[in-house]
């Protein structure tokens, strides 16, 4: 098997920058994720999460966990806290849990209430002011303060999004009965979420919060009533006129589902008429490296494999404790297609190639790259494959 | 960017490993009989054109949700009584029982492949030569089985639709007993209904290796009746099977005329349960970081200004003061390597020290 070495031009190194889709969709606090309940697939995943790391799938008992014994070096896991641990006695095991799943979070603010996450978005919101004034965190357009005001944020981990949410992406959409009542969207790609939709609408135009696209975060604070006087809702802190504040409510915030807490006020009173869709488009780099191989010419006309030579020729082999001697005369099969019926073609050194190994610099195989059908090469011919590797 | 760099001395550098261990439960209804679709297939059961060996899921393999567990196969050594022409993938079963002999047990001196030995010791006693091969995903095994934890429950007697006599092996004591004559790693024995205290020798009935994740299991221990007497006769553990080839019920799912997936098949149908402690290694480097009370109480922070010049003192008598925010470590060469922030900074004086502990994980 004849190797040739990658030069300098037969080796391209790239990224491939892939927008994937992102949907959630949230109901009388059931969150779907890509519209789908992922219990359904795997009873251990609530529905709008991601398993992290599943083994315990569609288990209903005897589930795998993780455990550290206690030993000297004061190793725990961060779930368990410092009273749990020093109870513990040397040897005993100091459980975690499984499943890992990730998802969407609410947190809803209200006016002067403790804020300990917000507040530790500040130097990260007032990085972003060059952008737009809306991301200052207690000096903003219309006496915005998010020290203080009420808002709304919306926690996305970045499993869902990759490196960063794909900016202009994001579509925020609030219904009430089914009626769209407001539509958020970056439409001047510079993080501001401004409503856009239902057209003439009160606070249609105007900005309603701010998307920190790298770290995966939804700042709401756009208070005005998007039913126009309509309705009022229970969101889960009282009976209050629809607006940004209370989107998503339901989404892992602790608003219980109609069902679970006991309720009988359906209908439009009821935050079961309330639903929401979360729309973006993440960012995930690929790095590939694109390898061409080339077959020259006059080179790679000969294989180790056994239907090359015509059937039967191996047996002319001798050996000895003296010596081994092959058949060097070992005719090779002419496989040269011919046209005409009953005709053989004059003999000319062919091979298919199928399969292209990729080795190190030790010769190690690292890869192999397999050919959907085997390509004739001819002494005559020159050939590039093309190989792309993803990472 | 750092203004100031601090020569990292022996001293300051320790690595530490920390074991972290997984239960890891597989119930029978997990390996067999839970997902069956309407033609009688069992979904999270792979079988191959090969017919060398059947992987077995824990959801329908299909779905993207499903983790492999383990292969399943079956073999018996060319010098085994099984072996012989007539045998239903007779040289599939010899080719198998070698491939994993011959990387768990090794050569001897004459370069001929070991069979598995019942007590590990390879200079001669009696040998299993038809065996059963459990090989674990590492997704469940990781870096290894923990030695002492492993259990395997099987029902040994009657048709797999009404199975009986329910047996447990364990790796009795193997935290303490193990062998270490074998080029794949370290194996302990597998023993009959003995889960605690010092096993008997004849209550052997496979081998399980650690870092390998792969348990050995005797084609005996279909032969619930077996006395050491038959052991002795044969010297050929696996193979004492009475009668030979009763071993699942019917010749249809026999060692000798089943094929190596019917066997297969045998074997899952009957386990109970299986469960086992995995064990990750975790190493790590911890790096002290000693800020001295002269050391790092300025800053080359762009915010370190007042009026737009740097400006730390008021007055000449002020101490300077510098907030800590994280920790850069770098190579001989200066460059960047790795980044430790911490939750809140710290304030640094001249009348404080500091001793940053930075972990690397690897």
């Amino acid at each position: 098997m004849p190797f040739y070495e990658f030069k300098e031009n037969d080796l391209i190194y790239n990224r491939i920058k892939a927008k994937p889709q992102v949907k959630f969709s949230i109901y009388n606090s059931q969150i779907y994720y890509k519209n789908l309940d992922q219990s359904m697939v795997n009873s251990n995943t609530p529905s709008g999460h991601i398993n992290l790391h599943e083994i315990n799938v569609n288990r209903s008992s005897g589930l795998a966990y993780a455990y550290l014994p206690k030993g000297s070096d004061q190793s725990s896991f961060r779930t368990v806290s410092s009273t749990d641990y020093s109870k513990s006695t040397l040897g005993d095991e100091i459980i975690f849990t499984y499943p890992l799943t990730s998802s969407i979070q609410r947190e809803y603010h209200a006016t002067g209430s403790s804020r300990p996450r917000l507040d530790a978005l500040r130097n990260v919101l007032d990085f972003y002011t060059p952008n737009s004034d809306y991301y200052s965190y207690d000096n903003g357009p219309d006496n915005g303060d998010k020290s203080h005001q009420q808002v709304n944020l919306i926690s996305i981990p970045s499993i869902f999004y990759g490196s960063s949410i794909d900016k202009g992406s994001i579509v925020l959409d609030f219904y009430v009965t089914g009626t769209l009542i407001g539509r958020l969207q970056d439409v001047n790609k510079n993080g501001e979420l401004i409503q856009t939709l239902p057209t003439g609408s009160e606070g249609t135009g105007s900005v309603a919060g701010v998307a920190l696209y790298n770290e995966g975060f939804l700042l709401l604070t756009g208070s005005w009533d998007l039913s126009n006087g309509a309705h009022t809702i229970d969101y889960g802190n009282g009976v209050v006129a629809s607006s940004w504040l209370y989107y998503a409510a339901g989404a892992n915030d602790g608003v219980t589902a109609i069902d679970d807490d006991g309720s009988t006020s359906y209908g439009l009173t009821s935050r079961m008429s309330a639903s929401y869709d979360i729309q973006f488009n993440g960012i995930n780099y690929v790095p590939t490296v694109t390898m061409l191989a080339h077959a020259p010419a006059g080179e790679l006309n000969n294989s180790d494999n056994y239907t090359f030579v015509q059937s039967g020729s191996y047996s002319s082999l001798t050996g000895s404790e003296a010596h081994y001697l092959e058949n060097h005369k070992i005719p090779i099969k002419n496989i040269v297609s011919s046209s005409y019926n009953g005709y053989n073609e004059d003999f000319e050194r062919q091979t298919y190639i199928s399969k292209i190994g990729v080795y190190d610099d030790n010769k190690n195989l690292i890869a192999i790259a397999k050919l959907a059908t085997p390509v004739k090469k001819t002494s005559k011919r020159d050939l590039t494959f093309k190989l792309k590797l993803d990472f | 960017m750092a203004t100031t760099f601090k020569t990292l001395l022996n001293n300051d550098v320790t690595s530490t490993r920390t074991l972290l261990h997984e239960a890891i439960p597989l119930t029978g209804t997990i390996v067999s009989g839970t997902y069956i679709d309407s033609g009688g297939a069992e979904e999270n059961i792979k079988n191959y054109a090969h017919g060398m060996y059947q992987s077995v899921y824990d959801y329908p393999y299909l779905s993207s949700s499903a983790n492999h567990i383990f292969d399943l196969t079956v073999g018996y050594s060319d010098n085994c009584i099984l072996s012989s022409s007539t045998a239903t993938q007779n040289a599939k079963k010899i080719n198998i029982y070698n491939q994993m002999a011959q990387t768990l047990v090794g050569y001897d001196d004459s370069g001929n492949i070991r069979e598995f030995d019942k007590d590990g010791d390879l200079s001669g006693g009696t040998k299993m030569d038809a065996a059963f091969f459990v090989n674990f995903a590492r997704l469940l095994t990781k870096d290894e089985i923990k030695k002492g934890s492993f259990q395997l429950s099987v029902n040994v007697s009657g048709a797999y639709s009404s199975p009986t006599d329910d047996i447990t092996l364990y790796d009795t004591n193997a935290q303490n007993d193990y062998r270490v004559n074998s080029p794949a790693g370290e194996y302990g024995i597998l023993y009959v209904d003995t889960p605690s205290g010092t096993p008997a020798a004849d209550d052997a009935r496979g081998l399980i290796y650690y870092q390998a994740g792969i348990a050995v299991i005797t084609a005996s221990v279909f032969a619930p009746n077996l006395t050491p007497t038959d052991d002795i006769v044969s010297n050929h553990f696996g193979s004492r099977l009475a009668p030979l080839d009763d071993i699942f019920n019917g010749p249809a799912q026999s060692l000798v005329s089943g094929s190596i997936s019917g066997s297969c098949n045998g074997l899952r149908n009957r386990l109970t349960n299986i469960q086992f402690n995995n064990t990750t290694e975790l190493n790590s480097t911890i790096y002290f970081c000693r800020a001295s009370h002269n050391e790092f109480n300025y800053s080359a922070n762009p915010t370190y200004l007042n009026s737009s010049k740097i400006q730390v003192k008021e007055t000449s008598l002020d101490n300077p003061i510098s907030y800590i925010t994280s920790v850069g470590l770098y190579s001989a060469d200066n460059e960047l390597l790795a980044v430790a922030k911490l939750s809140e900074p710290l304030k640094k004086d001249p009348t404080n020290e500091l001793t940053l502990r930075v972990r690397l994980d690897y």
